[in-house]
């Protein structure tokens, strides 16, 4: 067992093989001792992604059933893209269902992935992000994300000008 | 990617509390510590213990309760989310969101982009094209042929600008040409050059002209994602050195077109890896980099393939070796130009014609060389014997003899262009006239020792084939020599006299009535002595001709003129009366003449007005400049309601 500790000092203990899931922790635990700190990663935040990789971690360890990586093929053309896909539909719709999040503890998980280094689930949360901009305009975007518009008002003539094409049938 | 930060200081200062919930701190600091790429390896116990570290975690237990922006993600995971936008307009829309996202969105190789790797899938998903839309705009997204131009000047050059071009240009037939003039506060750093290299690999021409910010490793983005380059412009780059060039020489194998221009940072070392490189290059600028010498315009001239058909080389710390070479290896040269070469001898343009490798050059151009002497224009005749065009500015030494001499080889030449050479005088022109039988354009411009002839030469040559005649200040050409090139060339079609104040009506008349064919373009600006009866005797005798005709600063021109002009030009089409004696009664005239279509009218410092305006906008169509300048006597308002009604035209005021 692997003791992980959070940023706000809660400890959690996880199997190797969920806590692995996350490759910095595979490295560190390869030359140290089993107590980790994570001070960058709130309970919060460490139980979810912890929830997910006990998951990942269940699935990836029993070989895939032929029907469900027919399955899989079949279903290869769906909007979501992976680098590397999660080929089981089951633990795929378990996925989708597990980044159904405000977009706030969405960023939580992407900066605690791409911290512990767990490439699917960066591809994950990443992949969501980019289906919730996908198709808005810049306006909107902004509002959903709270960004704010530092273009001066010609910089942003210059670039609408520039890329008047794609404004257009909107 | 992901880091951990350990430091060796003080043991365990380890904050018991929320330590980042405060998740733009957190943020910050994945950011930060990216950046700075303090990774350590993992060893026995790893945690965050620094100052820095500490005061964010009090930051975080202030502003708690604030929920997490997209802003506060790393740039490496904004840029994975960018990356898996899919089409060119999805990003184009998101690239307007902010700078970061922006910058961003452009720094995405064309090759990174997740959506372009399923092109199948996009084509499932697309709809049927519709046929009304405009046609290249789906071809486009599939090709990049480059055939978008941009030109940026001084405040627009940014690397904001720069990004909306590479995002906005890569889905729409992709940029081909990019023009940077910047000045010296421009602010376009590699930032932004490689956001074009990155979108923008059609490119095939980069101009950059003062961009003090841009450096080799700019020039090397373009190199690499840009093998189609063909013409290249460094001006005013202090910050590119060989590095860079060597860069575009290696990957970049059709260049065609390089100019380099007060580069310090360029030497020999760049223009070899050019000469052994580029097998395409054509015409190659070199102007003000003190570290070209001899061996750099060497390697780049006797390559293996001789493919270089233009050089100018100007300013350099060439010597009389640099002109050997390229006489003896210019095989293909059809061009040469060559300003202000200080340590150029006599021996070097002796060696240059001598050697007689300059087979197809046509044109020679010699500006502010001490080194051109009778002698060495004497070889460049003996070497290039199709030569077509001789330019030769402020040469001290060159004189009659050499004129001669060189007259006597050149029989092919057709065009003469004598500047700043004060030791030559009207019989060297005379040999030039009377020994090269295509000779058409003559110039003289402020030769102060071309002067009359206090006697006149038993047999005067005849030139039949010279059709334009420029002699521009040169202040002793008056009544003899004029008179006389009259005789020598009846085929006379255009004359420039532009800044002969002593030319008077006495002097062109014979001039004008020698001309057998017909004068098409007469430019007397600034002979103040010309009067109206020498454009009434013009206008008879060559009205049918005449397209040309400029008055500038004719200050004895009146009304009577134009009536001349109005009476009997039929094809005039550019006419200018600025600074005339002329009045509101000969504008009517000549506005309201029926078998005038003039383009052009030039009218600046004319004391006309605004009655004639009337008459000017009856013009008609054909009127498509129109100059007013300096007209005080005219209103803005006027003019205004001139410009409603001729509408096509191009009125300045």
């Amino acid at each position: 067992m692997i003791k992980l500790v959070s940023g706000d000092g809660a400890e959690f203990e996880v199997e190797e093989e969920v806590a692995f899931q996350s490759k910095i922790i595979k490295d560190i635990v390869a030359d140290a001792d089993d107590v980790i700190p994570l001070p960058t990663v709130s309970s919060k935040v460490l139980i979810q992604v912890i929830e997910y990789c006990r998951k990942h971690a269940a699935v990836n360890s029993f070989p895939l059933s032929p029907s469900s990586s027919a399955a899989a093929a079949a279903s290869s053309s769906s909007s979501i893209s992976y680098s590397k896909p999660v080929s089981d539909p089951a633990l795929r719709a378990w996925d989708n269902e597990f980044v159904k999040l405000n977009n706030s503890s969405l960023f939580d998980i992407v900066i605690a992935a791409n911290y512990l280094d767990i490439e699917e689930l960066v591809d994950l949360v990443l992949e969501t992000v980019a289906d919730r901009i996908k198709g808005k305009q810049a306006q909107e975007i902004r509002r959903q994300f709270n960004i704010e518009n530092d273009f001066t008002p010609e910089e942003e003539e210059a670039l609408r000008r520039e890329n008047s094409w794609a404004f257009q049938n909107n | 990617m992901a880091a951990l930060v350990k430091r060796g200081g003080s043991d365990d200062i380890y904050p018991g509390g929320p330590f980042f919930s405060n998740l733009v701190d957190a943020g910050l600091l994945v950011s930060l510590a990216r950046t700075v790429d303090v990774y350590c390896p993992p060893s026995k116990r790893s945690r965050v213990t620094a100052p820095l570290i500490l005061s964010v975690g009090e930051k975080a237990a202030e502003g708690k309760q604030q929920p997490r922006s997209i802003d506060t993600l790393p740039d490496e995971c904004l840029f994975e989310i960018l990356r898996r936008l899919p089409g060119d307009k999805e990003r184009s829309n998101s690239a307007c969101v902010s700078k970061r996202w922006l910058m961003l969105l452009s720094s995405i190789c064309s090759s990174q982009l997740i959506g372009r790797m399923k092109p199948s899938l996009q084509s499932v998903n697309k709809p049927l094209p519709d046929l009304n839309e405009h046609p290249s705009v789906n071809d486009q997204e599939i090709q990049n042929n480059g055939f978008l131009t941009r030109r940026l000047e001084a405040e627009e050059a940014t690397d904001i600008r720069l990004s909306a071009i590479a995002l906005g240009t890569c889905s729409r037939g992709g940029l081909g040409k990019l023009f940077i003039q910047g000045n010296d506060s421009t602010k376009v750093s590699d930032v932004g050059l490689s956001a074009i290299a990155h979108a923008c690999p059609s490119l095939r021409a980069l101009s950059m002209w003062k961009v003090p910010l841009v450096t080799d490793a700019g020039l090397q983005e373009i190199a690499n994602e840009c093998p189609l380059l063909e013409k290249l412009d460094l001006c005013h780059c202090p910050q590119i050195s060989d590095k860079g060039l060597i860069a575009v020489a290696l990957k970049c194998p059709n260049l065609m077109t390089l100019t380099i221009e007060a580069s310090s940072n360029i030497s020999n070392k760049a223009l070899q890896f050019v000469g052994r490189c580029c097998s395409k290059l054509k015409y190659v600028t070199i102007k003000d980099c003190p570290e070209v010498g001899d061996q750099g315009i060497a390697s780049l001239v006797s390559s293996p393939s001789p493919s270089l058909e233009r050089i100018k080389l100007q300013a350099l710390n060439i010597s009389d070796l640099a002109l050997a070479v390229i006489g003896q290896y210019g095989k293909n040269l059809i061009d040469l130009s060559l300003v202000s070469l200080k340590k150029v001898g006599e021996k070097g343009f002796w060696v240059m014609g001598n050697t007689c490798g300059l087979q197809k050059l046509r044109s020679i151009s010699i500006t502010c060389c001490s080194g051109l002497t009778d002698i060495g224009l004497q070889a460049v005749a003996k070497g290039s014997p199709l030569l077509k065009q001789l330019f030769v500015r402020k040469s001290c030494y060159l004189s009659d003899a050499g004129l001669r001499a060189f007259a006597e080889k050149a029989r092919a030449l057709e065009n003469f262009h004598l500047e700043n050479c004060n030791r030559v005088t009207f019989l060297g022109v005379l040999s030039v006239l009377s020994n090269c039988p295509k000779l058409n354009s003559l110039a003289l411009m402020r030769c102060l020792g071309i002067r009359d002839l206090p006697y006149a030469p038993a047999q005067l040559p005849s030139c039949m084939s010279l059709e334009s005649l420029i002699i521009q200040d040169c202040p002793d050409v008056t009544s003899a020599s004029l008179q006389m090139v009259g005789k020598i060339c009846p085929q006379l079609q255009k004359i420039d006299l532009g800044g002969q104040a002593g030319v008077t009506d006495a002097l062109l008349i014979p001039l004008i009535e020698n001309s057998k064919v017909g004068l098409v373009e007469v430019n007397l600006r600034g002979c103040v002595n010309v009067t109206d009866a020498l454009i009434t005797i013009l206008a008879r005798a060559h009205g049918s001709t005449l397209k040309m005709l400029n008055l500038d600063g004719c200050t004895k021109i009146t009304d009577r003129s134009l009536m001349a002009i109005a009476n009997c030009c039929s094809v005039l089409d550019d006419l200018d009366l600025s600074g005339c004696s002329i009045g509101n009664y000969g504008v009517a005239v000549l506005a309201s003449a029926k078998q005038l279509s003039l383009r052009v009218l030039s009218l600046a410092s004319c004391s006309i007005t605004t009655k004639c305006l009337p008459f000017l906008a009856n013009m008609g169509q054909s009127v498509v400049g129109l100059n007013l300048q300096q007209c005080r006597l005219i209103t803005s308002d006027a003019v205004a309601v001139l410009e409603q009604k001729l509408w096509w035209c191009d009125i300045i005021s």
